[in-house]
C-alpha cells in the first residue's frame, strides 16, 4: 500500500511542478517582453524626437547663418559666394529678377516645399531668397550631406527647408506617415528680404523603430527558450530525485517482511540520504520498521516462550518436517517426551523411530507412509515409546499433511501427547465400566431368580401345606395348627421380603422417562391407597396444582404410594389421620413434601429408616418388611434429588424430598400449548383441596 | 359343546413333581373326566406328541397342552415353537403355566403361538381354582378341533 501511494505520489510532484514551472516561464517571458517592447518603443520614441529636434535646430541654425551672412552683402547679379559651415556647403548666388527665368524661379519657392533631403540620398536643397530693394535676389543652394549624416543613422528621415512667409507652416505639409517623429525649427528673414521665413522641420519614420525592437525581442525570445529549458531540466532532475526516493520507500515497504531470525533492523537494508522531507519521511519510515522488527522479535520470543510452557503443561510436543527429508525440527516438549534433551541429538526420523517400542514401528510407518498417500492428509496412532532412561510410555501421535496447489505433500505437522496416565485411567474406567455392566446383568439374573426359582420353593411349601391341612383337618390339635400358622406366616413373609426385594432391584430399570403430571401421580396413589383411606376416614389434602415434572409414571406413582401410603399406615390409634402434600417451586428443582399427624419418628431414627429392610417397629405392631423407604429413596437419588425425615408440630412425621427441573420439566403440555405450570398458588394453604376418600 | 367321547387328554410339561402333583390333584376334583400325562422334558414330551418308541405307541393326542417354561434342556419356549410349527400339531391348544410374572416372558409366549398365559399362584386353593377356570374355559366353552 505503501509503495502504491509513494509512486502516484512521486509522479503527481513531478508533473506539478514541470507545470508550474512552464507556467511562470512563459508569464515571465510574455511579461518581460510586454515590458521591454513598451520601454524600447518609448526610448526610441523619445531618441528619435531628440534627433529630429537636434537635426531641426541645427539646420536652422545653419540657414540663419547664411541668411544672416546674405543679409549684409548683397551680391551683384552673377556675383557667387561660397560658405562652408562644418558639414554644410551653402553656395549663394545674386539673381536678376528681372529676368523672367530667375524671376519665376523665385516666385515659385514662396508657399512651396523648395528641397527634400532623404538621408540615404544626401543631396542638395536650392531655393531663392526675395531680393532685397535695389539688390538682386538671392539664390541659396545648400547641399545638405552632413546635416543628412545624423539622420541616415536613424534610419529613415528627411529635412525639409520652406520659404513661404506666413504660410511657411502650412506649406511644409504633412509628414509621410503617421509615426514619424518631427521637429521644427524656424528660421527669420532679415529685414529687407521681403516677406517669408524659413521653417526647417527634421523627421525619422517608425520603419527605424523595428529594428532594433525585433532583436531585442530574438534576444528576448532565445534567454526566454533557455529559461524554459533550465526549468523544465531542473524539474525533471527534481522529480526524478523525488520519485526515486519515493519508490525507494516503496520498494522498501513491498520488500519488507518479518523475519524472527533477522538481527539486522531495517536501517541496514535501506537508506535515505539528505534532511529534506522525503528523506526525513523516509528515514521515519526506516524507524518505524525498525521499531516494528524489535516488537515483533519481542512478541516472537514470548510466544515461543508461552508455547513451549503450554506444551508443557498439556505434555504435547510439535514437530514439522519435510516429507522425504531426514532432518526434523522438534519442539522441546517433543524432545521431553521422548525422553531426549535438544543439546543432546540432532532431530530426525531416525532418532525418532530409535525410541518408539520395536514391535509398533512397523505400523506407524506405514501411519505415516499412508499420510502421505493422494487424498488422505491427517493420522492419529497411539504407540508405546521407550524413553532414554528405559520406561515404557504411551504416547499419542498426530500428523497432517500440508499440500501444495498440485497436491504434492510439502510439509508435515506433527504432534506428540504423553497419554500414559489417560491410557490406564481409561483402562480403570473400562474396567469399571465392565464390572458394572456384570454387576448390572448379575443383578437382573438375580431378579429373574428371585421372581422364579427363589418363590417356587415357597409356593410348594405353601401349597403342600394347604393340602395336609385340608386332608388332615380334623386330627389337628390347637398347637400343632399354632405351628401349621406359623409356618404359613414365614412362607408368607419370605414372599413378601422377595416380592419387596425384586421391586427395589427394578428401580430405575425398565423406566420411561418424560414430562409427567405430579398431580395425576399424586391421584393414582391415592386411588390404590382407596381401602386404607376408607378404613381409616383419613383427611388428605393436596394442592389444587401440581407441576409438571419430568420422571417415570410408575415410579413417581409409587413414591407418593408408599409416602402416604407410610402416613396412613403409622397413625395414632385414637386420631383421624391428617396428611398434608405440598410442593414448593425452589428455582433449580421442587421440593414436596408429605406431612403426617402420626405417630412420628424418633430423631436418631429418621435416616436409618431409608434403610432396606430397617423396621423402627414390630410385626406385631405394623405390618411390612420396611423396603418401602428405602425404595422412596432410591426413586428420589437416581433424579439426582435428596430425601429427608423431618419432625412437626403435630408430632408426626414430614418427609420432604427435592426433585430436580430439568429443561422440559417445568413445561406442561396440557392442552396443546406450552404453558408454565403453576408457581406459588398451590402452596396456598386455601388453593389446597380436600381429599375426603 | 364339544363332543368328546370318554377322557379328555391333558398332556403336562413339567419337571417340579411337586407343581405336577398340584395339577393333578386340581384336576382330580374338576367336573370333567381328564386323563393326565406327565413329561418331564422336551424328549418325553415329544415323544408322547410324535409316539415316539414303544413307551408312547400308544400315546392319545391331547385335547390341551399344560407347559412350564423353565425346564431342564430345552426350555418350554423351545417346545412351543416346535409344536406350533409342526403342521400335525399346532391345532393343539397350548396353555403356558409358568411361576414367572417377567413380561419379557408372556410377551415372548404369545408371540410364539401361545393360546394362553397362566402364572402358578402361590396358594394351593388358587392353583386349584385356575385349573377348573382353564377346564369350563376348554372343555365347556371353546371348541377344540377334531384332529389335526
Amino acid at each position: 500500500m505503501f509503495a502504491r501511494l509513494s509512486q502516484r505520489l512521486s509522479t503527481r510532484v513531478a508533473a506539478a511542478t514541470s507545470a508550474l514551472a512552464l507556467f511562470f516561464v512563459v508569464c515571465t517571458g510574455i511579461g518581460a517582453w510586454a515590458v521591454a517592447s513598451g520601454m524600447m518603443r518609448a526610448q526610441a520614441a523619445r531618441q528619435v524626437a531628440e534627433l529630429a529636434r537636434a537635426q531641426a535646430a541645427h539646420a536652422a541654425s545653419l540657414l540663419d547663418f547664411a541668411v544672416v551672412q546674405v543679409s549684409p552683402r548683397i551680391l551683384p547679379v552673377g556675383g557667387v559666394e561660397r560658405l562652408r559651415l562644418g558639414g554644410v556647403e551653402v553656395e549663394i548666388r545674386g539673381l536678376d529678377v528681372s529676368n523672367p527665368g530667375d524671376w519665376s524661379k523665385s516666385a515659385a519657392i514662396l508657399g512651396n516645399p523648395v528641397g527634400r533631403l532623404v538621408a540615404e540620398q544626401g543631396g542638395r536643397v536650392e531655393f531663392l531668397l526675395p531680393a532685397r530693394e535695389g539688390a538682386a535676389a538671392v539664390e541659396m543652394a545648400v547641399t545638405l550631406s552632413a546635416l543628412a549624416a545624423p539622420l541616415a543613422d536613424g534610419g529613415n528621415g528627411e529635412v525639409l527647408i520652406r520659404v513661404g512667409g506666413q504660410n511657411a507652416h502650412a506649406a511644409i505639409g504633412t509628414p509621410p506617415s503617421a509615426d514619424w517623429q518631427v521637429a521644427e525649427a524656424e528660421v527669420v528673414l532679415p529685414q529687407g528680404f521681403g516677406r517669408g521665413q524659413l521653417l526647417v522641420r527634421a523627421g525619422i519614420g517608425g520603419d527605424s523603430l523595428d529594428l532594433p525592437l525585433g532583436r531585442y525581442a530574438l534576444v528576448l525570445s532565445l534567454m526566454g527558450a533557455v529559461a524554459i529549458a533550465l526549468v523544465l531540466a531542473l524539474a525533471v532532475v527534481t522529480s526524478r530525485r523525488l520519485t526515486h526516493t519515493l519508490s525507494g520507500l516503496a520498494d522498501a515497504a513491498s520488500a519488507f517482511q518479518f523475519d524472527a531470525g533477522a538481527t539486522a533492523g531495517a536501517g541496514g537494508r535501506f537508506h535515505v540520504d539528505g534532511d529534506d522531507e522525503i528523506a526525513r519521511l523516509g528515514k521515519a519510515f526506516a524507524g518505524m520498521v525498525e521499531r516494528l522488527e524489535s516488537a515483533y522479535r519481542d512478541l516472537d520470543r514470548r510466544s515461543q516462550a508461552l508455547l513451549t510452557n503450554a506444551e508443557r503443561v498439556a505434555q504435547v510436543g510439535s514437530a514439522i518436517w519435510q516429507p522425504g527429508q531426514s532432518h526434523q525440527q522438534w519442539s522441546d516438549q517433543f524432545h521431553a517426551i521422548l525422553g531426549l534433551s535438544p543439546a543432546d541429538v540432532v532431530p530426525s526420523r531416525q532418532v525418532f523411530f530409535d525410541r518408539v517400542h520395536p514391535d509398533d514401528r512397523p505400523r506407524l510407518a506405514q501411519v505415516m507412509a499412508d499420510a502421505l498417500q493422494p487424498g488422505s492428509g491427517r493420522v492419529v496412532m497411539d504407540f508405546r515409546i521407550i524413553r532414554g532412561d528405559g520406561v515404557e510410555r504411551v504416547a499419542q501421535f498426530r500428523a497432517e499433511v500440508a499440500r501444495d496447489v498440485d497436491g504434492t505433500p510439502v510439509r508435515v505437522d506433527a504432534t506428540l501427547q504423553d497419554i500414559t496416565e489417560r491410557k490406564r485411567m481409561e483402562e480403570q474406567l473400562d474396567g469399571v465400566v465392565r464390572d458394572l455392566k456384570r454387576s448390572n446383568e448379575e443383578l437382573e439374573q438375580f431378579a429373574y431368580v428371585a421372581s422364579h426359582d427363589l418363590r417356587q420353593p415357597l409356593r410348594t411349601v405353601r401349597s403342600y401345606l394347604s393340602l395336609i391341612e385340608d386332608s388332615i383337618e380334623d386330627k389337628l390339635d390347637d398347637e400343632t395348627r399354632e405351628f401349621m400358622d406359623f409356618i404359613r406366616d414365614g412362607v408368607k413373609r419370605m414372599d413378601s421380603l422377595i416380592t419387596d426385594l425384586l421391586a427395589y432391584s427394578r428401580v430405575g430399570r425398565r423406566v420411561a422417562d418424560g414430562p409427567i403430571d405430579s398431580g395425576r401421580m399424586v391421584d393414582l396413589s391415592l386411588l390404590d391407597l382407596q381401602a386404607e383411606i376408607d378404613e381409616t376416614h383419613a383427611q388428605i389434602r393436596v394442592p389444587a396444582t401440581l407441576p409438571v415434572i419430568e420422571g417415570d409414571a410408575g415410579e413417581m406413582t409409587r413414591l407418593f404410594q408408599n409416602l402416604i401410603g407410610n402416613a396412613l399406615k403409622y397413625r395414632k390409634p385414637e386420631q383421624v389421620p391428617q396428611i398434608v402434600l405440598n410442593c414448593a417451586d425452589q428455582g433449580l428443582q421442587w421440593e414436596f413434601s408429605v406431612a403426617d399427624n402420626g405417630i412420628g419418628i424418633a430423631p436418631e431414627h429418621r435416616e436409618r429408616a431409608f434403610g432396606i429392610f430397617q423396621r423402627l417397629h414390630g410385626r406385631h405392631e405394623y405390618e411390612g418388611t420396611g423396603i418401602g423407604l428405602a425404595i422412596c429413596r432410591k426413586i428420589v437419588e437416581r433424579q439426582g434429588g435428596l430425601i429427608w425425615c423431618e419432625g412437626n408440630s403435630q408430632g408426626g412425621a414430614t418427609f420432604r424430598f427435592t426433585w430436580p427441573k430439568m429443561r422440559r420439566s417445568a413445561v406442561s403440555l396440557a392442552g396443546g400449548n406450552l404453558t408454565l405450570a403453576g408457581h406459588g398458588d398451590f402452596i396456598d394453604p386455601e388453593g389446597h383441596r380436600e381429599d375426603g376418600r | 359343546m364339544n363332543k368328546v367321547q370318554g377322557n379328555y387328554h391333558i398332556l403336562l410339561v413339567e419337571d417340579d413333581l411337586a407343581d405336577a402333583g398340584l395339577v393333578r390333584i386340581a384336576l382330580r376334583k374338576g367336573r370333567h373326566p381328564v386323563t393326565l400325562h406327565h413329561a418331564k422334558d422336551h424328549t418325553e414330551a415329544f415323544g408322547f406328541l410324535r409316539r415316539i418308541g414303544n413307551a408312547f405307541a400308544e400315546a392319545p393326542r391331547p385335547h390341551l397342552i399344560f407347559l412350564d417354561l423353565n425346564l431342564p434342556g430345552r426350555s418350554g419356549h423351545e417346545i412351543l415353537q416346535e409344536i406350533k410349527g409342526d403342521p400335525n400339531l399346532c391345532g393343539i391348544p397350548v396353555i403356558i403355566l409358568s411361576t414367572s410374572e417377567a413380561e419379557r416372558d408372556v410377551v415372548r409366549s404369545y408371540h410364539l403361538g401361545a393360546n394362553s398365559f397362566v402364572s402358578k399362584p402361590m396358594d394351593a386353593d388358587d392353583f386349584t381354582h385356575h385349573i377348573h377356570t382353564m377346564e369350563t374355559y376348554w372343555f365347556d366353552v371353546v371348541r377344540l378341533p377334531a384332529g389335526p
